[in-house]
């Protein structure tokens, strides 16, 4: 048992020496949000990874008002919230006109992520993928 | 919005680090220590939050070093 321990340890401080500042942002969608607060593996490897490489979070108004019902203010705390401005609700417009969608809160994530060339994690890939068909700069990620 | 505080004072190597990167950037130094303390508040709001979560979770250490590839800080 305390090898095993120890093994884990030793392993946590690998991961934890391989790691640089990252160079990338991130932009969550209310379904990483939702996944921290279920307590979910691998959206925790994310907020690891996270911190150990003091990435920025983005964490647009619109996710905010989807996943927000009073508990777990921490996750409040995590990034930057980001309001929303008349231009990127314009910008989002624009996408789901492109792409004939209908999610606003979907398509104000991507145009965040836009602005910044970050990588978007979602609950949902195919859905924010679709809406992110003419944004060239942005990478979608789904929880595994 | 911000708020005004005059209570505090900085050692001499925090200040000359400050006036360094305020130049580098172009920016007030008040604007860059109010992003340096945002930054330690994230962070801090970070562990706090994997405390609070992450407590009894098997966090896989392959799925942490994906991450951290796919922030490019790996």
């Amino acid at each position: 048992m305390a090898q095993k321990v120890g093994r884990r340890v030793s392993r946590a401080r690998k991961t934890s020496s391989i790691a640089g500042r990252a160079t990338r942002g991130v932009t969550f969608d209310s379904g990483v949000l939702i996944a921290l607060e279920r307590r979910h593996a691998g959206a925790l490897a994310l907020l690891r990874a996270c911190r150990m490489s003091r990435a920025s979070i983005t964490i647009p108004a619109g996710v905010v008002a989807e996943w927000w019902r009073g508990t777990h203010r921490a996750l409040l705390e995590i990034g930057f919230l980001e309001p929303l401005s008349p231009e990127l609700a314009q910008r989002a417009g624009e996408l789901l006109a492109e792409t004939r969608g209908s999610n606003a809160v979907d398509a104000t994530v991507v145009a965040s992520a836009a602005q910044r060339d970050d990588l978007i994690v979602t609950g949902d890939a195919d859905d924010l993928g679709r809406l992110a068909v003419s944004v060239r700069n942005v990478t979608i990620e789904g929880l595994n | 919005m911000a708020v005004r505080k005059r209570s505090y004072s900085l050692d001499e190597r925090a200040a000359a680090y400050l006036d360094r990167a305020a130049k580098r950037a172009r920016r007030s130094a008040s604007s860059v220590l109010s992003d340096l303390v945002a930054e330690a508040a994230r962070q801090e709001a970070r562990d706090r939050a994997l405390e609070e979560l992450g407590s009894g979770v098997e966090i896989s250490e392959k799925e942490v070093r994906r991450w951290l590839k796919k922030l490019g800080a790996a």
